[in-house]
């Protein structure tokens, strides 16, 4: 079993989806819906958190160039909208990069109608999804069985919700925290994002075991258990991180176990979750080395 | 010739003795490890006990045979839809070519292709396939593939006339079934061929151990 072959991919993929899933996670958090800013201040979605989704971006575009052969000939790759899911993701890409920064961009400059930003904001997440959906449906074709399956689909999408809502979480306290200096309370409350990221943790953990990938590997190659094994673990260890601070979130406000920086737990879940993904993602590629006869 | 052009192979006759893979690596200055055809050897079946001697093995369901097989040049080319820069075309007489000028290299056709037929050569960074040697087609030759076989088990020329003399056979196992990307071939099964799909055997030398 070749582990590392397709290492390029591993992190293009995982860092899209976490660019994606961030994005998604920061719309969720700034309040979609609110309608307007302090006048003066600068638009909220302008902050950190945000500018990270495209700095992931145009690492994770830059890296997928380290998987080509010849990578000058990238400038045709747009070429084959019509029948090439490579193309499509392509162009999503660009798409979701090119509504992301003007929308940063905009919402940096004071005066700007917010409703102007969060439509960006709204059609970049768009555009992001629908660059997900392609990611997924370049894998799913009938030659490679292993992966022709909408396990993978779902896979690739819960990567996107389990890290951005994790990412979201740990950053959840400095986006409320009075003296910050984004103006903007927090939409959902930092719980919402670490029940989002338990649930697609524990959805990863079904896909994990029931995905053709994972039964076929384990069965036939060597290492193949091992590593479906380190990304189990590593999925439930990230799990029982996030479960803690929930749990000690729900207790009354003098209980000495009440959890004062959950954001801590979710950024100690967002290692093992972002480890486990580097597995599972390995092992997805892996699997694209067996040959079906 | 016109008509989109086909491979015939004749499974009965072959016996996997892979000139014609050395005689198209030689064609094509192949370096140990790639290969434009190769040669799968598909069997099945096991050894029971001997119900007249139980101390002997006997034979149960055992088969095995050999399949050359190439780019299929299909007339649903798999890889060409794949490729994000149309560097995979289709010429009127069918052969499937590869535009070195516009690959970028990054191998999506390769997991596209149902029959491994694409190769990524490292030395240039793009992808390389059968061409049906087209510069001999071209000048009234055949590919070398089909004039070194010792057992006159390979032939091109017009899918029409191949299938008005072999049948329609397009798959055989463990090959996948012809209405993925309807490959420009036709076979002559062997005794024992299974149907693409339904095998009960497994190959014996995966593509993986030739590289």
């Amino acid at each position: 079993m070749t582990i590392l072959h397709e290492w390029p991919l591993v992190f293009f993929t995982l860092t899209v989806q976490l660019a994606v899933g961030l994005h998604l996670a920061l719309l969720a958090a700034m309040g979609p819906l609110r309608s307007g800013v302090p006048a003066g201040k600068a638009n909220p979605w302008s902050n950190r958190p945000s500018l990270l989704v495209g700095l992931l971006m145009a690492v994770a575009l830059t890296i997928s160039l380290l998987h080509l052969g010849t990578p000058f000939n990238a400038v045709h790759t747009l070429s084959n909208l019509d029948d090439s899911w490579l193309s499509r993701e392509i162009l999503a890409a660009l798409v979701f990069l090119g509504l992301w920064g003007l929308g940063f961009w905009l919402g940096s400059r004071p005066g700007v109608a917010p409703w102007k930003v969060r439509a960006l904001a709204w059609a970049a997440a768009v555009a992001g999804i629908a660059l997900v959906g392609a990611m997924a449906r370049i894998y799913m074709v009938p030659a490679r069985p292993l992966w022709d399956h909408w396990l993978t689909a779902a896979g690739f999408f819960l990567t996107a919700l389990l890290l951005g809502a994790v990412g979201v979480a740990a950053w959840a306290e400095h986006l409320s925290a009075s003296g910050s200096a984004s103006p903007v309370r927090v939409f959902l409350p930092g719980g919402a994002f670490l029940a989002a990221g338990l649930a697609a943790a524990l959805g990863q953990v079904a896909v994990t075991l029931t995905h053709p990938v994972t039964v076929e590997m384990t069965a036939s190659a060597a290492g193949g258990s091992s590593l479906a094994t380190a990304r189990l673990l590593l999925l439930l260890c990230g799990a029982v991180l996030l479960v803690v601070p929930l749990v000690r979130s729900s207790l009354p406000g003098g209980s000495p176990l009440r959890a004062e920086k959950p954001g801590r737990w979710a950024a100690a879940a967002l290692l093992f979750l972002g480890a486990s993904e580097v597995v599972g993602r390995m092992l997805f590629y892996a699997a694209g080395t067996v040959d079906s006869f | 010739m016109s008509a989109p052009l086909g491979f015939h192979l004749d499974a009965s006759a072959c016996i996997g003795c892979r000139t014609c893979v050395i005689a198209c690596n030689s064609k094509n200055g192949l370096p140990v490890g790639r290969h434009y055809r190769r040669v799968v050897e598909y069997g099945g079946g096991s050894w029971i006990p001997d119900p007249e001697d139980p101390t002997l093995m006997a034979p149960s369901g055992l088969f095995a045979y050999c399949l050359s097989i190439s780019c299929m040049h299909c007339e649903d080319p798999a890889c060409m839809a794949a490729c994000p820069t149309e560097a995979i075309r289709k010429r009127p007489d069918g052969v499937v070519l590869i535009d070195s000028a516009r690959c970028a290299g990054c191998r999506y056709c390769e997991w596209a292709c149902p029959y491994g037929a694409l190769s990524f050569d490292p030395s240039t960074g793009r992808m390389t396939k059968c061409d049906l040697c087209v510069d001999l087609m071209d000048a009234g030759e055949e590919p070398w593939c089909v004039t070194s076989c010792v057992t006159r088990a390979l032939e091109v020329g017009p899918l029409d006339e191949l299938r008005a003399e072999h049948g329609s056979l397009d798959a055989l196992a463990p090959l996948p079934p012809g209405d993925q990307t309807r490959p420009g071939l036709v076979i002559t099964p062997h005794r024992h061929g299974q149907p693409a799909g339904e095998g009960s055997g497994r190959s014996s030398n995966p593509e993986r151990d030739l590289r």
